[in-house]
């Protein structure tokens, strides 16, 4: 796997033409203090709740505020656990996140694919009604799809739960986006080769977008793995949650514990940051490897 | 790159694979719940009155007398009260042959939503879990059964009459009453020695109350209290009549309401209270006394036992005393209410359900696990509210007990009360903020909650 | 160029691929806007029966000085798109650089991505509060002699969720922005290197071009999040937008006006009227941006 694009960088160009170790103070000096603060306002509101999860009761309340948490405790992440069976819940939500993640990605690279790259009568008219239909108001929306849910026999299923979300045209979307920027001698060249339309579509270009695969699937991830309402209104029984809403019962007015929240919340946020690590490397690294191999 | 496409098509392969594995799931689950036969009727743009065919409807299965499943739906006591309600719920099973009774606990903010969906796909709950706003509301879209009318005179008589009221519109009253709170006068004692004020003096009066609270912001620098502002209830206990006896006429702009506001407005303006009350919950008052920036909290005696866990310090400083009752002399009950939407196909076995969790073996038994108050007689009058302990707790308890005698939850008794009271609480801000004067906040308020209260009077005849 | 059979094979193939996806949307998309829209001229409330009403909700909207109020608020809060866009484009380009720890960084920023906007709103409050962290260095810094209330200043409440808005999204965008550089083939990049472009002109003559799809759909997302913007709302400021309604949107009202009173005919109705003016401005957006984001490699 050969290096990223490091040449898109945002070094002045000034510099581009001087000695690589120059390249690399500079680095030390623009580029990693803004990093860094960039990430002190994008993590530090995460790393409070990380403190006080790991807070004792007393610290917790302190003014003024304690910011690093003295002594450590991790008897808040033991507490959430004995609460609630808060392992039944992950189950729950890696079930309906799988489920709903696959069902995406499939649904829509087929999707989108030929509104992108095919030509076919009504292409334009598809493709624009279902935008219209990210403007188009949805008040009854809930109420309506949870009527249809009940008549095809899916309430109280994990399948009800997922399928009015299973395609979603924000995804199909962002696909055609990345569809379009492929080249299109790619597609030219095989099919003068002969290879099939399938073949075409699955080994040729859709390994090309993988980035944006990539993406659709962490978003799609968080998107089933943070669900709070929806799963509550089809499934009628609390033991097939998923966590979202199940960590909402830590939120309760007779029984109120912040740094419970707080845990419930970071253990929560651990799966889609582990995810987002993985998918990462495992596709955006590899993207530009795969553009030159 | 042949290798590298598989990823993708594996997670495609294994989401076919899942989601078949779960439709075949899907379908041997649902043969145990309830089959959805009544699906067709609750579509949205032509619902017909629900409660007109499900009252018909009730009559046959109460003659089946058979299996029987009762939805129970609560607002979020679980996990913690989850011992405590399959306790009940298996002492009713017993108590009622044929009937079995299926409970759901809801987070507190996915009621509304669950309740409506359900309502809308035919298969309403039995007894549900709510607070005397929503009660009204769904009162006023006749969703809800009529206790005076269905409920015994039996079920009915164990409730404080008061209480019970709570819920009434016109000649009806749509709930019974559960579990409430009062506020007790908790305080930081060392605070109050710093302040140079005696502890053993607690405010006794509303006027003493403010005094007090002048004085900790001059010594200390830290707030008095935190207000957690309900207008019309505060209004209403300041001895403002609100709506005249026969529901025609608003009655909001009286010399009591001037005081109250005005009483307000100083506070708030000479910051004797943080600005950030303007729209404070209990948790951002109890937050602020638990970490000793308050040196009073007024919101909830319920709330104490979360200070207990979480700061003890704070709370081994704490004294409790009597809250100053209003001009009325009442105090403020926030009441949660069990009621039996019309849409149940049981309404006698709801009925017995809702009258059996809310009875004084039920609450007492609940009033000893969580720091609430009961809504029965003889539940109320059980030396367990009197016995007296030494921390501030148990104090909390019997001082509480002691104010239940004249606790009442404030209703108008009116349609759509929510809607016509509003104006009270969008305008409250806007007064408190200097976007208007006290005496506009009543006038215009008045003015804009009669508009409403006669379109309501109009359109329900 | 191809054959007419290739042409009808490539087409039958098409519409093969857009079966399945195109029932789901049929069915949970399509069919609840449909339903729904002829309750704009009704009174349903779910619970009682419902009334045609004609255009009394229409009429009704119009004197309702709390939907306009709600509806300047959520135009204004478009405001967010181009600070959004511009920040996360920017973000991108640093993160793709191959620098030691890059990893952690994307990681970092996009940490507030998946936080639930449960947890955000306690962290943000305790930044924006009276006794709190930002108030806490503006004074350290002697910025200001008193602390300002964020939460409750009518003026800066709405600022102050907007923020939030762009905290949160700042990750998400430069997901897409990052997944559209690392699509743009190295080559390219490099031949114009070779060819003695500087890294201004590398960046506007490719890097903004081949970034175009990518700007159009971001900001068509974030231009439809921020009108109907409804979680920092209502986890911060509650159903009625306090302070005093100045954090009020049009879809938090809807809302509550849906939930709270049991008015779902007049919330369709303010659905309606929200999207008819979205339309307006996408016609304007899409009659811009033509050329940069629709054309086909074709």
């Amino acid at each position: 796997m050969s290096e990223p694009a490091s040449v898109v960088s945002a070094a002045p160009p000034t510099i581009r033409a001087e000695k690589w170790t120059k390249k690399k103070i500079l680095q030390a000096i623009v580029i990693y203090p803004l990093l860094l603060l960039t990430t002190c306002v994008t993590l530090g509101p995460f790393l409070w709740l990380l403190a006080t999860a790991l807070k004792t009761g007393d610290n917790v309340y302190a003014y003024p505020p304690q910011f690093i948490p003295n002594p450590i405790t991790f008897q808040n992440f033991i507490d959430v656990f004995h609460i609630m069976p808060l392992w039944t819940y992950i189950g729950n939500t890696v079930y309906m996140t799988a489920m709903g993640v696959g069902l995406n990605l499939m649904l829509c690279t087929v999707t989108a694919y030929p509104l992108a790259r095919l030509r076919f009568p009504g292409r334009n008219a598809i493709f624009f009604t279902m935008v219209s239909t990210m403007i188009l108001p949805n008040a009854a929306g809930m109420i309506v799809n949870f009527l249809t849910i009940q008549s095809l026999g899916l309430y109280n299923t994990m399948l009800g739960v997922v399928l009015p979300s299973a395609i979603s045209i924000f995804n199909v979307f962002l696909l055609r986006q990345a569809f379009i920027t492929v080249p299109n001698d790619m597609d030219h060249s095989a099919r003068i080769d002969g290879a099939s339309e399938f073949r075409i579509f699955a080994q040729i270009i859709v390994p090309m977008i993988r980035p944006a695969i990539a993406t659709v699937v962490i978003f799609d991830f968080m998107a089933f793995w943070n669900s709070l309402i929806w799963p509550v209104i089809v499934l009628d029984d609390r033991a097939h949650y998923p966590l979202g809403p199940a960590l909402k019962y830590l939120n309760s007015t007779l029984a109120y514990n912040f740094p419970y929240i707080a845990a419930g919340t970071i253990i929560s946020v651990i799966p889609i940051v582990l995810i987002f690590l993985v998918l990462q490397k495992q596709f955006i690294n590899g993207m530009v490897g795969a553009v030159k191999g | 790159m042949t290798r590298k496409i598989r990823i993708p098509a594996l997670l495609a392969v294994g989401a076919v694979a899942v989601s078949m594995i779960s439709a075949c799931g899907g379908k041997s689950d649902n043969g145990n719940t309830a089959n959805p036969s009544e699906s067709a009727k609750g579509s949205p743009t032509a619902s017909s009155a629900p409660s007109g065919s499900s009252s018909a409807s009730a009559s046959p299965s109460a003659e089946a007398k058979k299996d029987i499943t009762l939805q129970f739906w609560t607002i979020s006591l679980s996990p913690n009260f989850d011992d405590y309600i399959n306790g009940r719920i298996r002492k009713f099973e017993d108590e009622n042959p044929g009937v079995k009774v299926k409970w759901t606990d809801l987070p507190y903010d996915a009621m509304e939503n669950k309740l409506l969906t359900s309502i809308a796909g035919g298969n309403a709950p039995d007894v549900v879990n709510l607070n005397t706003g929503m009660t009204m509301t769904l009162a006023g879209k006749n969703a809800l059964v009529d206790m005076n009318k269905e409920a015994t005179e039996e079920q009915r008589s164990i409730y404080f009459e008061s209480l019970y009221n709570s819920a009434k519109l016109g000649d009806s009253v749509y709930a019974f009453p559960w579990y409430y709170g009062l506020n007790a006068f908790i305080y930081n004692k060392e605070i109050y020695e710093k302040a140079g004020l005696d502890p053993n003096k607690p405010p006794t009066t509303w006027e003493e109350l403010k005094q007090q609270a002048i004085t900790i912001k001059e010594k200390t620098g830290k707030y008095g209290f935190v207000p957690t502002y309900n207008p019309p209830a505060d209004l209403y206990f300041s001895g403002v009549p609100m709506i005249s006896e026969d529901k025609k006429k608003m009655i909001i702009n009286t010399p009591e309401a001037l005081e109250w506001v005005k009483w307000n407005k100083e506070l708030y303006d000479q910051k004797i209270v943080p600005k950030e009350s303007l729209s404070a919950d209990a948790n951002y008052a109890t937050d602020k006394y638990q970490s000793g920036q308050i040196a009073t909290l007024t919101t909830g005696a319920a709330f104490l036992s979360r200070v207990k866990t979480n700061a003890k310090k704070v709370y081994d400083n704490t004294l409790v005393a009597k809250m100053p009752a209003m001009k009325t002399g009442k105090y403020h009950a926030g009441l949660m209410n069990l009621v039996v939407p019309s849409a149940s196909k049981n309404h006698k076995e709801a009925i017995a359900l809702a009258n059996f969790m809310t009875n004084d073996e039920s609450q007492l038994e609940f009033c000893k696990i969580v720091n609430i108050l009961p809504s029965t007689k003889k539940a109320a009058a059980d030396p367990f509210f009197s016995q007296a302990g030494d921390d501030p707790e148990s104090k909390t308890k019997i001082i509480t007990a002691e104010e239940a005698a004249n606790a009442q939850d404030f209703t108008l008794g009116v349609k759509d009360e929510g809607k016509i009271l509003e104006p009270l609480w969008k305008n409250w801000q806007k007064m408190l903020l200097g976007q208007m004067t006290p005496e506009q906040y009543l006038s215009e308020s008045e003015a804009a909650a009669q508009k409403l209260l006669d379109e309501v009077n109009a359109a329900g005849g | 160029m191809f054959s007419n059979k290739l042409m009808r094979r490539q087409a039958g193939f098409a519409y093969l691929l857009l079966i399945p996806g195109c029932v789901l949307l049929l069915t949970f998309t399509f069919y609840p806007i449909v339903r729904g829209l002829p309750l704009a001229f009704t009174d349903y409330s779910v619970i009682d029966s419902t009334h045609w009403v004609g255009w009394d909700n229409f009429k009704r909207a119009f004197s309702d000085s709390t939907f306009g109020l709600a509806l300047k608020h959520s135009l204004l809060y478009v405001l967010v798109v181009p600070v959004l866009q511009i920040l996360s484009i920017l973000m991108a380009v640093l993160v793709n650089n191959k620098l030691k720890f890059v990893h952690f960084f994307r990681v970092a920023y996009f940490v507030p991505v998946v936080t639930s906007m449960v947890a955000a709103a306690i962290a943000w409050k305790w930044v924006y509060e009276e006794q709190g962290i930002l108030n806490f260095f503006l004074l350290k810094l002697h910025i200001v002699r008193e602390p300002i209330v964020f939460m409750i200043e009518t003026k800066l409440a709405l600022l102050g969720v907007m923020i939030v808005t762009v905290w949160k999204g700042l990750g998400y965008y430069m997901m897409i922005y990052l997944a559209g550089l690392q699509s743009i083939p190295a080559e390219l990049v490099e031949s114009a290197r070779i060819d003695g472009a500087g890294w201004w002109r590398t960046v506007r003559h490719i890097t903004i071009p081949l970034l175009m799809p990518f700007v159009l759909l971001c900001s068509l997302i974030s231009v439809m999040g921020a009108i109907h913007v409804f979680d920092e709302v209502f986890v911060m400021h509650g159903e009625l937008g306090d302070p005093a309604y100045s954090t009020i949107t049009t879809s938090v009202y809807s809302y509550k006006v849906a939930f709270k009173d049991f008015e779902f005919g007049y919330s369709a109705t303010i659905g309606l009227l929200v999207s008819i003016i979205i339309m307006a401005i996408s016609i304007v957006m899409f009659r811009y941006t033509r050329r940069g984001g629709l054309t086909y490699y074709e």
